[in-house]
């Protein structure tokens, strides 16, 4: 559609970012300047008071300066065929993306942004760096490029042109269009505030939540005046004037009181988060340019909506953490290419039929259910091997204090190399057979289907289609039991699915069923060697 | 999916790569080799000059290791990885084994190609070798053809570009 193009048409007039861009633009670079002008301000502030004012007066009206530019030099348009953005002060570039290459559109709005009414617009155009960020234009700006770079319909050439002007000028209608889409598109799914109990099972959000208080306290623990606010006062080997025995048996009831108030902190702080951050999710399903695009939108705060051609998806994950899992959620995630996360979760951590649902209405197929194949007893002795050598190892290490001390200080803590011995092998050995119960494959229709992972179990789903490379790895171990570690190359979400300590027989019999055109001239039976 | 009836091996690819490709590797083994017996002397001039006590003999077997530690890469390894290296290329994929101790073998169809690049260093041009680099879509997925004769290289390059440009998918 694109090459027998008529000359270059004067119909799209370049257009500006939205007004409020002059506001949004430098907040957000003042929010990214912040703790460094606080801290060049808090330093400056210590010699003297006016001079710290002074720097950070300073720092806020470079960035306020720095945020115009954005609004000043950046347009866009879009015709017919591509998608045409201008930006930089000094480097004027122009970024061009034909329009059937445009496979994503993000709208991302920040708390600023939606009191503004505005919000950031991202392109993607399934290359790697190809990202284009339109930051920001108002709501119905940004819903009517969307409508024009994802859903307008295929058009003959001559026709395209005629339409292409009246959506750059009618700039009215084509809302009103894309207003009416979204009311028209299939709700697939929708969130359900029963799912809020998994929120407080996500371990990795704990750790992100203690990661960030640890580094928050490291940062202002010289600021903060510890004595006043929690009152204690150590001097002379005396705690508040007391002798450290008492504190310590105070200890041993605060300590108890302090973890069941630190649960119920994070049990409410997760909910409250999980439903921030996932407030009125809706993945809907419409009809787009090239087949249906696939949109979910959530947030309370700030919104995210992102929109992502359905044919481009090449597959989907669902991920079962060690807590959710038992409590029956998993995570659901697509394989995309050209957004900024190529493994954007589609719904929050929920019930695994939901999960399965969902995927299975996305994939078009029954990835998540189907059984899976293990891979033989063979990975099973690996994983046992390896779990009692680390054992071993872990033993090995508990016991050097244990000698230390011992020899040291002739007092023999015999529990520690004991009770790690007892911890290690129970954590390893589940996990060796966790991770042995968890390997399989299977091959759908369209799909090629791997789960792996101990404590973690993660299905992935990927398209045969979207499979671009193999690669079958044997070390010198793996050929000696048959094993082999394979690897199917994609150019979607983390650009490779593995499929570990999978019989070499299998692997290569998979890869032949898989891609078939690709692998099945390099095929042999194997060679007679008795075994 | 069910186990093959008759089980299945990747086959060797067609082609080995260039004869000179052993005394390659060999020369570039010799050159890390000196890097590898200066570091062994210095740590025995430390071990000699520093008090003795229990980290002596530590020093002493780093220094052993140090010194033997390219002597498989000067002797019997690029034989090895001679016999294994192997490559082809057909008008649908390209097909690479490679390795010794863990053996590699890479499969990419020429359909999902994006570039085609060939790459020589210095030493490589006085043996009159070069190296083939595919590459694909994926960060997983660049595959190379090491070690090839310099007119076949070039060959190599030309016929995966005409293939590849022939191919008008978008190789995602």
């Amino acid at each position: 559609m694109s090459t027998p193009d008529v000359p270059e048409v004067p119909d799209a007039e370049w257009q500006r970012l939205a007004g409020w861009t002059a506001v949004v633009s430098p907040i957000s670079t003042l929010r990214q300047a912040l703790i460094p002008a606080v801290i060049g301000a808090f330093g400056a502030g210590q010699a003297n008071v006016l001079i710290g004012l002074l720097v950070a007066a300073g720092i806020a009206v470079f960035a306020a300066v720095a945020g115009l530019v954005p609004w000043l030099t950046t347009t866009f348009r879009v015709t017919p065929t591509h998608l045409e953005v201008r930006k930089g002060l000094f480097n004027r570039t122009t970024l061009t993306a034909r329009l059937d290459r445009v496979r994503s559109v993000d709208l991302n709005s920040t708390l600023v942004h939606r009191v503004l009414g505005v919000t950031k617009v991202d392109v993607g155009t399934g290359v790697d760096e190809g990202q284009i960020t339109l930051d920001s234009l108002t709501k119905e700006a940004a819903f009517r490029l969307r409508r024009e770079l994802l859903h307008a319909a295929p058009e003959a050439p001559t026709e395209g042109v005629s339409t292409g002007s009246t959506t750059g000028e009618g700039s009215t209608t084509g809302g009103e269009v894309s207003t009416g889409a979204t009311a028209e598109g299939e709700v697939i799914a929708r969130l359900d505030w029963s799912w809020i109990r998994y929120a407080p099972l996500n371990l990795r959000n704990l750790a992100i939540a203690l990661g960030g208080l640890a580094a928050f306290f490291g940062a202002f623990s010289d600021i903060i005046p510890w004595e006043r606010t929690i009152g204690i006062r150590v001097q002379d080997g005396e705690i508040n004037g007391r002798p450290v025995e008492t504190l310590l048996h105070m200890l041993l009831i605060a300590i108890p009181i302090a973890i069941i108030v630190a649960a119920l902190i994070w049990a409410l702080g997760s909910c409250v988060g999980y439903a921030v951050r996932w407030w009125d999710l809706q993945v809907v399903r419409e009809a787009g340019r090239e087949g249906t695009t696939l949109r979910r939108s959530f947030g309370l705060t700030s919104t995210r909506a992102t929109t992502v051609e359905e044919a481009k998806v090449r597959g989907a994950t669902s991920t079962v953490g060690p807590l959710i899992g038992l409590a029956g959620g998993a995570d659901l995630n697509l394989l995309t290419t050209g957004l900024d996360d190529n493994s954007p979760a589609v719904l929050p951590t929920a019930p695994e039929r939901v999960v399965s649902e969902v995927g299975t209405d996305i994939l078009g197929e029954d990835a998540f259910t189907v059984p899976l194949t293990g891979h033989g007893p063979r990975p099973r002795q690996r994983y046992w091997f390896r779990a009692s050598v680390a054992t071993a190892v872990w033993t090995l290490i508990a016991l050097v204090p244990t000698v230390l001390v011992g020899v040291l200080a002739d007092t023999w803590l015999w529990w520690l190399p004991v009770g790690m011995f007892v911890l290690a092998l129970v954590l390893t050995v589940v996990g060796a057979e966790l991770r042995h119960r968890h390997l399989g494959h299977a091959l759908t229709d369209r799909y090629l289907v791997v789960r792996s992972g101990s404590y973690t179990a993660v299905r992935t789903a990927l398209q045969t289609e979207g499979i671009i490379g193999w690669r079958v790895r044997q070390t010198f171990f793996d050929r000696r039991i048959g094993l082999a570690q394979v690897t199917a190359m994609t150019a979607a979400s983390h650009e490779h699915v593995d499929l570990p300590d999978v019989p070499l027989d299998t692997a290569v019999a998979l890869a032949a069923a898989a891609t078939p055109r690709t692998v099945s001239d390099f095929l042999a039976a194997r060679p007679q060697e008795g075994s | 999916m069910n186990a093959p009836d008759t089980p299945l091996r990747l086959r060797e690819p067609a082609h080995q790569v260039s004869e000179r490709a052993p005394a390659y590797w060999r020369l570039s083994e010799a050159i890390s080799a000196v890097i590898w017996l200066v570091l062994a002397i210095g740590v025995a001039v430390t071990a000699i000059l520093v008090p003795h006590g229990f980290w002596t003999w530590i020093m002493w077997v780093a220094v052993v290791i140090f010194v033997l530690a390219p002597v498989p890469g000067l002797t019997f390894v690029p034989t090895i990885r001679f016999r294994i290296h192997r490559w082809e290329v057909t008008d649908i994929a390209v097909h690479v084994r490679h390795g010794w101790l863990t053996v590699v073998d890479e499969i990419v169809p020429l359909s999902r190609v994006q570039t085609v690049d060939s790459t020589q260093g210095p030493l490589m041009r006085r043996f009159g070798l070069r190296t083939v680099k595919v590459s694909t879509a994926s960060s997983a997925g660049t595959v190379q053809i090491a070690c090839l004769d310099d007119a076949l290289a070039l060959e190599v390059v030309a016929k995966l570009v005409a293939i590849t440009a022939a191919t008008p998918e978008d190789a995602t």
